[in-house]
This record gives structure tokens, C-alpha cells and sequence, in this order.
């Protein structure tokens, strides 16, 4: 699987990014993908073969993974990546558009295509504000799909065609359930970088509009 | 292997501005941590729990003993160990990268403003040239060569990323040594339900997987010996530095430690600025040097050069932006020998910056400090 598109994307969009925007990609690429391709890919690889339940009965093993597992928790992970750096496209279908439109004219119609002002910071403020919603959800579907973020040892099983209440057991919990940890305290992280850098753009641009009308009013 | 290329490609950026014992420890961890995790470890983990035997038929009974035995896999303890120990340098690189983007849109301001007062007129067309002149050697970016100069409070930023690195090395160090001990026994009794008694687990291939473990702690010793060389190299010229300052403020006691600096450690000195006083106080504004010593005039010349250059920065209120004076200064004695009239400063001034950067022993891949 290569991730080398998301990467060359982002790294893109680092060109149009303030400070903190390139701290959130530095913190994407290292804590959230390099973990994700390094490590957790190995721990859920064989998931399913080492999901056992205390059953011969054929096909009991994979209802309940199924029931259990509805969406694995590493294909989340992956979806949650790619959604959550597909906001940063906006900004540069932005530029391109910009920079498209100053051939069109054949004259400089901006100071620097590429700078955040007008109507990019618009753009920009609201992949900011999409990146961030896009986060808390994912978060709150890994709550909601298994009911907080432990990872149990055991299951207990009884949907058709299991016979009876069946013991099933969960392969690798416990580092299962560190790096989902880890993947929280990641997500947590971006949604703080992305809101602080929304309020201080938000702070910065209120601040020189109200002293461009003052200084427009004393003129 | 390809995947340590998203970590790899920032700390190339920082390889680039590191100091000698930094580009070790990033090529150590380069090329014995990564790319051997990525290359031999991996292939040796592969099979870890497929070949994780338990003397039990019971269902169940091998996965909680996996689970126990081994809470976090070596592989996984040693990628997140990788990133931590490497996440100090980024935030490193980082404020030395926003120093170098605030000196350059500076630069760029104080050029606009003199072409301005080009235009207007050459009033104060000296003072500029002698403030751009101030800043260039002011600047956290030595045009020629390329390279971030550590000072101020980068270079606190510098010592506390490898603080904070060597405490990381350390706590991997100790968390794999309590997790695991260090050596992998190839039988593991476990106890835990489902399994109905005390069961035989048997560990796949744990004398190849204790030579990597035996690898990847040498290894972490090595970065930690590397980051406390640092330290120590960063630590003992700060505190070569205060004591000559405390010195400085009391010439009278022990003028011999200047005596006794070797030849090549002066030129890397780390010159700090005497009181300002000192270099106005002879009456007929001769500079007389209190002490008999050749090596301790001339370094005393040196520092006082580095003083006046400093004064001038206090003057012009970028005291700021150097907070400790780590500026190497050892070609200055000869130019300096007979300074000390203050109408010549000015003069004298843009000589002794130009001199004091330059140093016989700096060598162009090195970060200066």
C-alpha cells in the first residue's frame, strides 16, 4: 500500500500553510501515518486467522468477528487518514484556480497567488474547520463502534449458528489497545493544532481589518 | 524500509544543521535502527504468534498467552522508541527554521528600508550600512556556508531537544529492560483462563530474536552515550564560558586559566562580553593589558572586540535576539591589539565583525556554536 500520494499531497500543501499548519502535517506524517505503516499494520494483519472461538461448529468463528468487527479498527485508521488530509485539497485547487485565472487575463491580478488573504483565507479557514469536524467524527464512530476504546480479551458470543453462549477470544488486545490509545491521543493533538490555528488566524486577520477601517476613518 | 522515509526525509533537514556528534547520532540511528528494524527485525518478528506453540489443545488458551507474554512486541516497542527519540530534533528543526524565516523577512524589511532612504537621501545612509552590516553577523544564517549558527536561545532549544532525547532513550532503555528483562527464555509457562492449568508456551525462534534484541540495546546505549557527548560538549563550553565571565568581572584572580587554554581550544572559545566599562576605563584611552601573558592579551582582545560588537547590538536594541554570547572570535587579537577609542568604534566595528566570524577551525559541514 503505497501512501506515498498522501505524502507528496500534504507536502504540497505545506507551501500555503502558516507555522502551526506545518506542525499538524509534520505530526500527520510521523505520529499518525509512520505508526500506521510501520507498526499497526503488522498487529492487525492476521486478525481474523487468530480470532478463536471455544466452538467446532463450522462458520460460528466468523459470525461473531463479524458481529464483533463490523469495520476493523485498522481500516478505520486508514480512512481516517485519507479523509482528514483531503480538506487540504481545497487550498490548493484554490491556488491552481487563481493561478489559472492570472494566465486566463494574461496580468497579475494578485500579489502572490499563493498567500492567504481574501478569498483563499476563506478556503483555507474552512478546509481548517472541515479537518477538524472530519476528526472529532472519526473519533466518535471508533467510540460508538466498540463501546469506548478497550479492547476486550474475551467476547462472549450466541448469534446463529453458534449452539450456545460461546467463548471467543481476541488475538493481541492489550497492544491492540495501546495504539488505539495512541491513535487517540494523535487525533486529540490534531484537533488542538487545527483550532489553534483557526483562532489565530480568525485573531490575526480581525485585527488588521479593524485597523485598516480606523486608519480608513481617521483618513 | 520505504515507509521510514516520511520520518527519514525531516531528519535529513536536520542532519544538515547539526553539530558534529548530532550527524553521528543521526546516521547511527539511520542506519542501525531503522534500517535494520525495517530490513531484519521485521522478517524475524513475522511469525511471532502463528509460531507461538502452547502445550494445549484448549481453544483460546494460546491467544491470552501470547497476550501476556508479549503485551507490546519488540518490533512495535522499537518503532515508537524511534519516533519519540527522533521527535525532539523536529521540534528543534522546527524553531530553527522559523528563526531562519524571521531573520530573512527582517533582512528583506531592512533592505526595503534603505533602498528607501537611498531615495530620500544619505542621512542616515551610515547608520544603515552599519546596522546591516550588524545584522548579517547577527542573523541565525551564515550566507556562505549554509548553515544555522547556534546562539541565544536556539541553542537552548538545541540542549533541551537532546535533554529531552537522552531522557527518552533512557526510559525506552528501562521500559524494554522491565517489560522483558533482556534476554528471551524459549519456554513460557502461563497461567490464565481459558487455559485449565499451568501450560508450556513455546517462543518461536528466540536465540535469532535475542541477537536483535542484544543489537537494538547496544544501539540505544551507543545514541545515549552520543547525546550526553553533546551534553557535555554544549555543557562544559557554557560553563568554560561563565566562569570566564566571572572571571572578567574580577581580573585579579587566577590570570593563569587563560594561560593555560591549548591553542586549538582558543579558537573554539566561546567568548563572553566583559563589562563595557572595562574597555572606556583607561584614562588616556590606550588599551593596557593587565596581564604579562601574550595568549591572555591577545584572547582579553578578542573578548573585548566581541564586547564592543555587542555593546553596539545593546545599543541599537537587539540585546534580544542574543541572549548568550557564543561567538567565535580568535582572528580578532591581531587586528584588535590597539582599539579602545570609542569615536572610532563605528569605525573599528564592521573590521572586528567581519573578523570575528571567521575561524580557522570551523569546518563548512559543521554547525557553528
Amino acid at each position: 500500500m503505497s501512501w506515498a500520494f498522501l505524502r507528496d499531497l500534504l507536502s504540497g500543501v505545506n507551501k500555503y500553510s502558516t507555522g502551526i499548519g506545518r506542525i499538524w502535517v509534520a505530526v500527520v506524517f510521523i505520529f499518525h501515518l509512520l505508526v500506521y505503516v510501520a507498526a499497526a499494520e503488522n498487529i492487525w494483519k492476521h486478525e481474523h486467522d487468530e480470532f478463536e472461538c471455544n466452538i467446532k461448529q463450522p462458520g460460528c468463528e466468523n459470525v461473531c468477528f463479524d458481529h464483533f468487527f463490523p469495520v476493523s479498527h485498522i481500516r478505520l485508521w486508514a480512512l481516517q487518514l485519507i479523509v482528514v488530509s483531503t480538506p487540504s485539497l481545497l487550498v490548493v485547487f484554490h491556488v491552481a484556480y487563481r493561478e489559472n485565472r492570472e494566465k486566463h487575463h494574461n496580468q497579475k491580478l494578485y500579489k502572490n497567488p499563493g498567500m492567504i488573504d481574501g478569498g483563499l483565507l476563506c478556503t483555507y479557514l474552512i478546509s481548517l474547520i472541515l479537518k477538524t469536524g472530519l476528526e472529532i467524527v472519526f473519533l466518535v464512530m471508533f467510540y460508538k463502534l466498540y463501546n469506548g476504546f478497550k479492547i476486550p480479551r474475551l467476547v462472549k458470543c450466541d448469534i446463529k449458528p453458534c449452539p450456545n453462549t460461546v467463548d471467543c477470544f481476541i488475538s493481541k488486545p492489550t497492544e491492540k489497545m495501546i495504539f488505539l490509545c495512541f491513535l487517540v491521543a494523535t487525533s486529540c493533538l490534531c484537533i488542538v493544532l487545527n483550532l489553534g490555528e483557526l483562532s489565530y488566524l480568525v485573531f490575526k486577520y480581525s485585527i488588521k481589518y479593524y485597523l485598516k477601517r480606523h486608519v480608513k476613518k481617521q483618513q | 524500509m520505504g515507509e521510514w522515509s516520511f520520518l527519514g526525509d525531516f531528519l535529513e533537514k536536520v542532519h544538515k544543521h547539526s553539530t558534529v556528534v548530532g550527524k553521528v547520532w543521526l546516521t547511527v540511528l539511520f542506519i542501525f535502527r531503522m534500517l535494520v528494524l525495517g530490513t531484519a527485525a521485521e522478517s524475524s518478528w513475522g511469525d511471532e504468534q502463528s509460531d507461538f506453540m502452547c502445550d494445549t489443545q484448549q481453544p483460546g488458551c494460546e491467544n491470552v498467552c501470547y497476550d501476556k507474554a508479549f503485551p507490546i512486541s519488540h518490533v512495535r516497542f522499537w518503532v515508537l522508541q524511534i519516533i519519540f527519540v527522533s521527535t525532539p530534533s523536529l521540534v528543534y528543526m522546527g524553531h530553527a527554521m522559523h528563526t531562519v524565516r524571521m531573520e530573512e523577512k527582517r533582512k528583506m524589511k531592512e533592505a526595503e528600508l534603505e533602498a528607501r532612504e537611498n531615495k530620500n537621501g544619505g542621512n542616515a545612509y551610515y547608520q544603515q550600512k552599519c546596522s546591516v552590516a550588524e545584522d548579517t553577523k547577527l542573523s541565525g544564517w551564515d550566507e556562505a556556508g549554509g548553515q544555522i549558527i547556534l546562539r541565544g536561545s536556539l541553542l537552548n532549544t538545541y540542549v533541551y531537544s537532546i535533554l529531552i532525547r537522552t531522557a527518552m532513550e533512557v526510559a525506552f532503555i528501562v521500559g524494554q529492560y522491565v517489560l522483558y528483562g533482556i534476554f528471551l527464555e524459549t519456554l513460557y509457562i502461563c497461567q490464565r483462563a481459558p487455559c485449565p492449568h499451568p501450560v508450556n508456551c513455546y517462543v518461536s525462534r528466540p536465540t535469532e530474536k535475542n541477537v536483535f534484541i542484544v543489537f537494538m540495546l547496544a544501539v540505544a546505549v551507543l545514541s545515549l552515550f552520543l547525546s550526553l557527548a553533546e551534553l557535555y560538549h554544549l555543557g562544559w563550553k557554557k560553563a568554560k564560558e561563565r566562569c570566564s565571565r566571572s572571571y572578567k568581572a574580577s581580573p585579579s584572580t587566577a590570570p593563569g586559566r587563560l594561560e593555560s587554554a591549548p591553542q586549538a581550544e582558543r579558537a573554539q572559545m566561546y567568548t563572553p562580553p566583559p563589562d563595557f566599562n572595562q574597555c572606556l576605563s583607561s584614562p588616556n584611552g590606550k588599551f593596557i593589558s593587565p596581564f604579562s601573558n601574550k595568549m591572555a592579551s591577545q584572547q582579553n582582545t578578542a573578548n573585548f572586540a566581541t564586547e564592543r560588537v555587542h555593546g553596539q547590538e545593546d545599543a541599537a536594541g537587539e540585546g534580544p535576539f542574543i541572549k548568550s554570547s557564543y561567538v567565535e572570535s580568535p582572528e580578532v587579537a591581531s587586528e584588535c591589539a590597539a582599539p579602545a577609542f570609542p569615536e572610532n568604534y563605528f569605525n573599528e566595528k564592521r573590521r572586528f565583525s567581519k573578523a570575528s566570524r571567521a575561524s580557522s577551525k570551523a569546518r563548512s559541514d559543521d554547525l557553528s556554536v
